[in-house]
């Protein structure tokens, strides 16, 4: 199959974190979002459990300024707005938790409002990504296994932003532990006044390594309220599975010796929201295990195509743009 | 999804009846049938175009050989329903050729040699997608030899034998309509056959896939959707039971025969299936395309998609039509959307 055409230019930031505080993850992501080259992220609002204020003021000056707090405990937080998605797309994020690795995110186009160095500011609409509780895969405390990469993905209109964290396993293979996707829809169907969706991937160690459309289940969120529900990464499909989870899909076709690439759809089942909405930018299903010379992973920053060029990497079962002259530097 | 736009222009041969068997002999029914569809793709009149204008259908299909039960040669043989026989040992068949699909492809379809149970008239498909049948060796005994020869209906069928129609197997009581359709390239041919009793619909489909895979040469694709006769199981030809999750589509892809999945957007299960309401933003069914996705041993992976055909909800019946009113663009035949009339809705009228 040829590959796709990239719909959007990106802008690709890669950042190593050696830390040993998840805190670290959440600080690198916010300074990589806010000084992307084009249409950065902004911060709206922020504590660092001394002041706190939607006053535009990023607190968040270093590690130090992520303290966590739980039930009336000042804590910290911060709101960050990216108007490519919607004139008014926040994200909060908020450090409630009982350990690092535990807290809120959630998001928000109605605006957040108030907060105090005790409590995250509200919103008359928002959905959770995380409702304190863990955000990361990786739960232990040893500095070594908390050191990951960052690879932070903008289209540089501002509309589709995606963060993936990346650590050696036990077997020192790359594993995207965590990741970030907030997207306005592509071709959304009609009717639908609020064509963008988010994403958080963290959580349980079953989701540490894939994402296949199984485990995506409930973890796109869309709408704008509290009960509003989830979307789906839909495929290419037959008999009972997408195309490249099954033989056909994990062999190279047997004509011009091509693996399979799908886009992806957005399904919903959630009342309200039923049906066929739309497509995801510049994101496509491949499979991460072929089929051919006994079988195999197809490792994470397998570079599309084979020709050199780098047009594309592979995070498991996702083909994404990268056109960058070197490769993901992921191996720590 | 809006209701898409046809991409080919077709032309109908609409609502032809075929009545009941007055007597427990349905051979006699099916023979008619079988001349029917030979005359109809042969024959350049008699179709009308969406509009329901008279035209002439410029890429008719060719006769290449025909057996009448008595001589096979390389002439058109079937003069009539009489020409159209069963027997223990000789039998009917015919050899048509569409040049637009590929310049060999050619089916082969006629009754079978299985004379003891007239009451089934059975009947006996097989199709040559790149060779062409072999027109020096003629039998009345059996179909002509091909090396690429695929055999999708016997011509032994054995009584419970789970395929041995062609299309749809005729009875004593209830009529059946039939619908042919050809894209006015020659391209693409369907023929639905639908049974009054149960609303059941078999299908026939040759075509000319859209968006090939470069590498596959000479790219052709058959449907042939008969009733499993064993079971007195009358079901839809064209179900996600049988396009989605069995290989239905058949085809000759790199020097084998290929079955091929009809394959469509969808969480494992197709979305029409799944999500079979109305969307709730656009207040529409869905609609999705329908790709062919081999599994063979030497011809895997995704090799295509369809013209003009796509999959639909599961609460949509035979005749539903998009849009819902004025330009009938399509019809369902569950759980499919074929091309249509533009001016006269499925049902009303038969």
């Amino acid at each position: 199959m040829a590959m796709p055409t990239i719909d959007k230019t990106w802008q690709i930031v890669e950042t190593s974190i050696v830390t040993t505080s998840h805190f670290q993850y959440l600080l690198s992501l916010k300074n990589v979002l806010v000084s992307l080259p084009t249409n950065p992220w902004v911060v709206t609002g922020s504590s660092d459990a001394a002041t706190a204020g939607m006053d535009g003021v990023d607190r968040w000056t270093d590690i130090s300024k992520l303290v966590r707090g739980t039930s009336a405990a000042v804590r910290s937080w911060i709101v960050l707005k990216q108007t490519g998605i919607h004139a008014d797309f926040e994200i909060c994020i908020e450090l409630s938790g009982s350990n690092t690795y535990n807290g809120t995110i959630l998001w928000s186009t109605t605006g957040f409002t108030g907060g105090a160095t005790n409590a995250r500011p509200t919103a008359t609409s928002f959905r959770f990504l995380v409702n304190n509780t863990t955000w990361s895969n990786n739960t232990t405390t040893s500095a070594v296994s908390v050191s990951c990469q960052l690879i932070v993905m903008q289209s540089t209109d501002g509309e589709c932003t995606r963060a993936f964290f990346i650590a050696p396993n036990a077997q020192n293979l790359p594993v995207c532990n965590i990741w970030f996707i907030a997207d306005k829809v592509k071709n959304p169907i009609s009717g639908w006044t609020t064509p963008y969706y988010a994403g958080w991937s963290g959580g349980s160690a079953a989701s540490k390594t894939v994402w296949d459309w199984n485990t995506l289940t409930a973890r796109l969120t869309i709408g704008n309220n509290i009960d509003n529900g989830a979307v789906v990464m839909s495929g290419e499909s037959c008999i009972s599975n997408l195309i490249i989870s099954q033989s056909m899909g994990r062999k190279r076709n047997d004509l011009n010796n091509k693996l399979m690439i799908n886009k992806i759809g957005l399904i919903s089942s959630t009342a309200a929201y039923v049906g066929h909405l739309g497509e995801v930018y510049d994101m496509w299903w491949v499979t991460d295990s072929t089929l051919h010379g006994g079988g195999g992973g197809i490792a994470t920053a397998t570079m599309w195509p084979s020709d050199g060029s780098r047009q594309f990497w592979q995070l498991n079962n996702w083909l994404l743009p990268w056109g960058k002259l070197t490769i993901p530097n992921i191996m720590i | 999804m809006t209701v898409p736009q046809l991409e080919k222009d077709w032309i109908f041969k609409p609502k032809e009846i075929f009545y009941a068997a007055q007597s427990a002999n349905n051979s006699d029914q099916a023979a008619s049938l079988l001349y029917y569809i030979k005359e109809a793709l042969t024959n350049p009149n008699g179709w009308v175009d969406r509009d329901n204008n008279t035209v002439i259908n410029n890429n008719p299909w060719v006769v290449k050989a025909s057996s009448n039960g008595i001589v096979a040669n390389t002439s058109d043989n079937w003069s009539g329903v009489s020409s159209v026989i069963r027997g223990t040992s000789n039998f009917s068949w015919i050899v048509l050729n569409q040049p637009s699909i590929s310049s060999n492809f050619s089916i082969c379809f006629g009754t079978t040699n299985e004379f003891s149970n007239p009451s089934y008239g059975s009947q006996s498909f097989s199709f040559s997608a790149t060779t062409g049948f072999d027109l020096l060796n003629l039998t009345t005994t059996d179909h002509p030899s091909a090396s690429d020869r695929i055999t999708l209906c016997t011509i032994s069928p054995t009584i419970f034998s789970k395929v041995n129609f062609f299309i749809i197997r005729f009875n004593n009581t209830y009529n059946i309509s039939v619908h042919i359709m050809m894209s006015t390239d020659g391209e693409c041919t369907r023929v639905i056959a639908i049974d009054h009793n149960a609303e059941t619909a078999q299908i026939l489909l040759f075509d000319k896939p859209k968006n090939p895979i470069q590498e596959w040469n000479n790219p052709s694709v058959v449907l042939v959707s008969p009733i499993i006769i064993g079971q007195e199981e009358f079901s839809h030809g064209c179900l996600y039971s049988q396009l989605f999750s069995t290989a239905k589509f058949s085809s000759y892809i790199n020097n084998g025969p290929a079955s091929l999945f009809g394959s469509t957007e969808g969480l494992g299960s197709p979305i029409g299936l799944t999500l079979p309401k109305p969307n709730d933003f656009s207040g529409r069914f869905n609609i999705s395309p329908i790709g062919l996705v081999s599994t063979g041993q030497f011809n895997s992976g995704y090799m295509g998609s369809l013209f003009d055909l796509y999959y639909t909800s599961t609460f949509l019946k035979v005749g539903d039509m998009f849009p819902e009113t004025g330009d009938y663009r399509f019809v369902t035949i569950p759980n499919c959307l074929f091309p249509w009339l533009k001016t006269q809705p499925f049902i009303g009228g038969i």
